[in-house]
């Protein structure tokens, strides 16, 4: 008996990549003052993460004065930041066996000055491969 | 055994396939067995030794910050569907997970080992392709593509683009979300309900880049 099957899998014999789980994790951040030059970290949890899994991660911040960022869902890999008008915002993303976490970090970038950051909403969707290695 | 009426279920929609997958330490280069030409690298590292555990991307969130990792780790993979790894602060000790995954042209290739009998498990789930594609163009400056997938909701994606950027050869690679060294000019990735925004890092003198994208149905 032959098979030809020519949509999935394709020509080739591979192996799919599942994913086991997925989810959205959201991190309201209150309106907060700090000095030029400080940082203030803030943790998001992502849901149902897998500690030594890939993943496909889109993150959205709402709040914030970077039209380029604000509101808009951008790919999410590893790490990411950008500028506002006085303060700056970076994240990463890591994975512990507490789960995957997404930290935030906003720094003052003014020089002496006290910058006031607005509220902001962090929401990040991720999408957790299948450890295809296991 | 004679099997007189038989039907096979066949996935109406493509899938992520793994063309080969490695666990090391250390690595700079893999050859993964079976694997001869372009395919679209994911993965992750430990810098200790298993405890957390981080996407290979670059970690240098710019000044001031002060939560980047130790270390960074670029993943490309070149023509010959050799993997390169690029640990950008060398001296300490990374464990890797990488896998390769196939580009839609893919041909045939040797299957890599896995237990059981199914290259498709109903233990999980697979997201489903609902459109993927590339393109080609030339950057000079930040030239944003739009690519249509009018699904109503804003879908998983992954691009990867495949350049010269390391000059010796073209190797693909997975874009990562990049402000660039003044923190303000988007290069990178986003979508909303109707379209996804490409935006490949610009280069100087101009490059020829082809970008890979693949949209996914939210199941």
């Amino acid at each position: 008996m032959t098979f030809n099957i020519n949509k999935t899998p394709a020509a080739s014999a591979m192996q799919g990549l599942g994913y086991v789980n997925k989810g959205t994790g959201v991190l309201n951040i209150s309106s907060f003052s700090f000095g030029a030059g400080t940082t203030r970290n803030f943790t998001l949890l992502a849901p149902s993460a897998i500690k030594d899994a890939a993943s496909i991660n889109l993150v959205q911040f709402s709040g914030v004065g970077n039209t380029d960022v604000n509101n808009q869902w951008s790919y999410l890999t590893g790490s990411m930041f950008f500028r506002n008008t006085n303060y700056d915002i970076g994240c990463i993303l890591q994975r512990t066996s507490s789960g995957q976490t997404l930290i935030v970090q906003v720094y003052n970038s003014t020089v002496g000055s006290t910058v006031t950051v607005p509220n902001i909403t962090v929401t990040l969707r991720s999408y957790f491969y299948t450890a295809p290695w296991d | 055994m004679s099997v007189l009426n038989a039907s096979v279920a066949i996935p109406k929609f493509g899938i992520d396939k793994v063309m080969g997958t490695v666990i090391d330490t250390d690595i700079t280069t893999e050859q993964f067995p079976g694997v001869n030409s372009y395919a679209f690298p994911i993965g992750i590292f430990s810098n200790d030794g298993g405890t957390t555990w981080n996407d290979c991307a670059n970690y240098t969130l710019g000044t001031g910050f002060t939560i980047q990792p130790s270390t960074s780790v670029d993943i490309t993979v070149d023509s010959s569907g050799i993997l390169h790894a690029s640990n950008k602060s060398g001296s300490s000790s990374l464990t890797y997970k990488l896998a390769l995954l196939a580009l839609e042209t893919q041909g045939t290739v040797t299957p890599p080992l896995f237990t059981g009998n199914l290259l498709y498990s109903n233990k999980f789930s697979y997201m489903k392709i609902a459109k993927e594609g590339n393109y080609s163009q030339t950057t000079t400056s930040h030239v944003t593509t739009t690519i249509a997938h009018n699904l109503g909701y804003v879908p998983f994606f992954q691009v990867f683009i495949l350049d010269t950027f390391y000059s010796v050869d073209a190797r693909l690679r997975r874009i990562t979300a990049n402000f660039g060294n003044a923190g303000s000019i988007f290069e990178g990735a986003r979508a909303d309900a109707t379209n996804i925004y490409i935006t490949p890092v610009s280069y100087s003198p101009a490059k020829q880049v082809t970008v890979y994208y693949r949209i996914y149905y939210e199941t």
